[in-house]
């Protein structure tokens, strides 16, 4: 196994549990910083469960979740994605009947912090700062080339483009650290092959780490260093994209018993 | 100590009727995650009815116009299920919500014109009298015997047909899940047809007592309505014996906030309670809780 | 045909003397539709701010604790009811704002019930009788605050404050996700509309002779819940020209001696809008989206750009 970069994420035996059912158990991630790391395990595997309780929408219910070694483990939402953390959804969650470019925006507002009477007498402060946050919006959506739909309303993309939105949306937030849900869900093999190429850019431009669930195996053996596999909310594999590939408990566990 | 039961005497009389008319909000709310504001003019509707069969139909016996008022109770309620909340299914939550504030207020409008805005007795009391217990110095109204016994009349009735029958199985089925339920083959637009019928007539029953305890009129409905409001929350929205228990609960403190204070501010002391109960637990004493799907 | 040339003959009287009470609604409209509109909450006990800024209002004006005279008691007077009211505002909010939109939506109501039921025993401001109220700013002085809130509300639309708040009434969770928070933000609005219902308190206790608890009770929400649908959740062109209608109405009533019909009119109204037309009137149409003002009015936010 090759050397990996210093810890960024660190999960410690993460687990939850709803009423009776153990959703997760004793999942030991890590990712280390500037890392493209996978998640991936069959349909109800707990991967997005996982993802739900890195980013404090659902608290675990044991073991500890860590961000360059602070406990975020417990943390509301959004004091997680202060602290670095920013997601997409598997199912996609934009604003929806607001335009693209103030989807952004409104990730962008803790850069543009100018207060209530600024902005009602629309004092230099402000406009400094809209103008400072429309141009960063604006080259945000130039990176996924959504600018030309700044002014459409959310709900209107294709399906492909929301994908991305939301990805701009989370990177809106700055964060230290990627968390992306399917990304390539429902994208045809041509913005496939795009998304990622871009998900290398982000990391090299942007310097965040990628944690990612993902069904389409080529993208996720081209592009992550190290691979996670959950099944039934057990870690059952871990390693480089080569070893998961060949790993007999991961072929039974996506093919079942044969 | 003897004025201390006496009030909690009362206040059970009173607190079996919020719980009849809370089990109505719960039992809407466990299907279709509504809160039914016209619940209250329900009740209202009731006693107008009942007052109408009794004054129109010289001779009706009461307990025939009893259930008349409930049978007319339980249809304006499926009317205005069908009519004003079921078109409003998959909009957003607020929208519902809206229309049924709006129901409440047309219908207590609507009953203002068509029987007049001052309170008018009803037509039946009930037997003058009480039973003392010279003992302990209290005493129970013959009235507050005949409410409470109808009331646990109404409530095993209640208790049987949701646990007893088929379509009460139906009910508790879609209550837990209405999409899983409609899968299974129920026909989830009747149950909650038929919920709504079962809750107002509940309700309905409880305007024909209200009224002939007290008297009848288009506003009569608000404050027993946000009361029984208050109780279904208190004892945990969704949940039946929760319902019972927080009628019962919310009848008593009223009562005794009455005769310690003042009556003056027993409503506002009630939702001095139903804000509290909120902010500490807001699932109620007997409620579940629910996990956001992400 | 009588009855039209009558109507019409008296109609302009109508509503030179209801002006007032016009700008008072607008205000009243523009607050409660910040917090269901854009903040997408759901208050149903508005009545509640309006009745505690109007009658903190008065207790400057009648009872004067600061012995002022003309228009500085009316300006102070107005701070008092906004900052009061914005208290209130901040005394429900924090319990309550956790809450799911229906639940917060009765906490509201219930809010507004102890208000009404504190101010019928609140002998300092003469309980059940009432109180009368001097006057001190005409129809000029509500019309400047109205525009003034008309501007308020517009910038905050169109600022940080605004596009996040209808984040969080889009979609909670993702809104959460960029960082949003949540109780906070809730708040703040929560406040602000309170506030401005306070403001709308003020100028009615000042334009009113009269104060009397009755005049707040829930009948009064309901009025203002129907003003907000009818112009549409959110939009302020809207919600703007329905106060102004719904104002007019009860007096058009009147003309026609239809008013015991009010109420069956406004509800029968709220429930044909939410069933028919939820969008409001308009749906998202601005007075800026008008052809002739649309090539120099650009709110911030909705600029074209290559």
């Amino acid at each position: 196994m090759s050397e990996r970069s210093a810890s960024l994420l660190v999960t410690d035996s993460l687990g939850i549990q709803f009423g009776g059912l153990r959703a997760v158990d004793g999942v030991q991630l890590r990712v280390g910083s500037g890392e493209v790391v996978g998640l991936i395990g069959p349909n109800g595997a707990g991967k997005t469960t996982c993802f739900n309780m890195i980013t404090g929408v659902y608290k675990p219910t044991s073991g500890s979740i860590s961000l360059g070694g602070e406990r975020i483990d417990g943390m509301a939402t959004t004091e997680i994605n202060r602290r670095g953390i920013a997601r997409t959804f598997q199912n996609i969650r934009l604003f929806r009947s607001m335009t693209v470019l103030d989807n952004v925006r409104v990730a962008l507002h803790r850069q543009a912090d100018y207060g209530i009477f600024s902005s009602v007498l629309r004092l230099p402060s402000y406009r400094r700062a809209e103008a400072q946050l429309r141009k960063r919006a604006l080259e945000l959506l130039d990176v996924f080339s959504l600018v030309g739909r700044s002014n459409d309303i959310a709900s209107g993309l294709p399906y492909g483009e929301q994908r991305k939105l939301e990805i701009v949306r989370a990177l809106a937030t700055n964060p230290k650290l990627l968390l992306l849900d399917e990304p390539a869900a429902g994208m045809n093999p041509q913005e496939t092959a795009q998304l990622t190429e871009l998900i290398g850019r982000l990391r090299r431009e942007f310097g965040v780490s990628i944690l990612l669930i993902e069904h389409d195996m080529s993208l996720v053996m081209k592009i992550c260093e190290h691979i996670y596999v959950l099944d039934y909310g057990k870690e059952i594999a871990q390693g480089e994209p080569t070893a998961i590939q060949n790993n007999q408990q991961v072929i039974k566990a996506y093919l079942g018993e044969a | 100590m003897s004025e201390f039961l006496q009030f909690l005497i009362n206040g059970v009389a009173v607190g079996s009727m919020y719980a009849l008319i809370a089990l109505g909000y719960t039992m809407v709310y466990g299907i279709v995650s509504l809160i039914n504001f016209a619940h209250g003019e329900f009740m209202m509707m009731g006693a107008f009815i009942g007052a109408l069969v009794l004054n129109r139909l010289q001779g009706t016996p009461l307990v025939v116009a009893l259930l008349i008022a409930m049978l007319a109770s339980g249809l304006i309620a499926v009317v205005t299920e069908l009519v004003a909340y079921r078109p409003l299914r998959n909009q957003p939550k607020i929208f519902v919500l809206t229309a049924a504030i709006a129901v409440s207020v047309l219908l207590q409008n609507v009953a203002r014109l068509v029987f007049g805005a001052s309170a008018v007795a009803f037509p039946a009391s009930f037997p003058e009298g009480s039973i003392a217990f010279d003992s302990l110095g209290i005493w129970i109204e013959y009235s507050q015997l005949i409410v409470l016994c109808l009331s646990l009349v109404l409530m095993v009735g209640l208790w049987l047909v949701v646990n007893k029958t088929k379509i009460g199985m139906a009910m508790r089925a879609t209550s837990q899940d209405l999409e899983a339920a409609r899968l299974m083959g129920i026909d989830t637009n009747v149950i909650i047809s038929f919920t709504f019928f079962v809750g107002a007539s509940l309700a309905g029953a409880v305007g024909v007592l209200y009224g002939m305890q007290y008297s009848v009129d288009p506003l009569m409905g608000v404050q027993p309505g946000l009361a029984a409001f208050v109780a279904a929350v208190l004892g945990g929205i969704g949940s039946l014996p929760g319902a019972m228990i927080g009628g019962v609960l919310i009848g008593v403190i009223e009562n005794l906030v009455a005769g310690y204070l003042s009556s003056t501010y027993q409503s506002a002391i009630t939702f001095l309670i139903l804000i509290l109960v909120l902010s500490v637990k807001p699932s109620g004493l007997l409620g579940r809780m629910t996990v956001v799907k992400v | 045909m009588n009855l039209i040339l009558n109507f019409l003959s008296e109609l302009g009287p109508t509503v030179y003397s209801s002006l007032e009470l016009i700008g008072v609604y607008v205000i009243l409209a523009l607050s409660l539709n910040m917090i269901n509109g854009m903040a997408g909450m759901f208050s149903i006990g508005h009545a509640g701010f309006w009745a505690v800024g109007a009658y903190s209002a008065a207790a400057v004006t009648v009872h004067d604790p600061f012995g002022l005279a003309g228009p500085a008691i009316l300006l102070v007077s107005i701070l008092v009811a906004m900052v009061v009211a914005g208290i209130a505002g901040f005394i429900l909010a924090v319990p309550c704002l956790r809450l799911a939109g229906d639940y917060l939506a009765i906490a509201t109501l219930g809010f507004s019930i102890i208000i009404v039921t504190l101010l019928y025993n609140f002998d300092y401001m003469g309980a059940a009788t009432g109180i009368s109220t001097p006057t001190h700013g005409g129809k000029a002085f509500v019309w400047l605050m109205v525009l003034v809130t008309l501007v308020v509300y517009y910038r905050l639309q169109f600022s940080n404050l605004g596009r996040t708040i209808q984040a969080l009434r889009e979609d909670e969770i993702a809104a959460q996700a960029v960082g949003i928070n949540r109780v906070r933000l809730k708040t703040l609005v929560f406040v602000i509309g309170a506030s401005m219902a306070g403001l709308a308190g003020a100028l009615y206790a000042n334009s009113a002779t009269y104060l009397n608890p009755s005049g707040f009770e829930f009948d009064q929400s309901i009025k203002l819940l129907t003003m907000v649908v009818l112009g549409g959740l959110g939009s302020i062109t809207g919600v703007t020209l329905a106060a102004i209608l719904l104002t007019l109405l009860p007096e058009v009533l009147r003309l026609f001696s239809l008013e015991s019909y009010q109420m069956i009119v406004f509800s029968g109204l709220l429930l044909a809008m939410v069933l028919l037309r939820p969008q409001g009137l308009m749906g998202r149409f601005e007075i800026w989206d008008l052809p002739f003002l649309k090539r120099w009015w650009r709110p911030h936010g909705a600029e074209t750009h290559a």
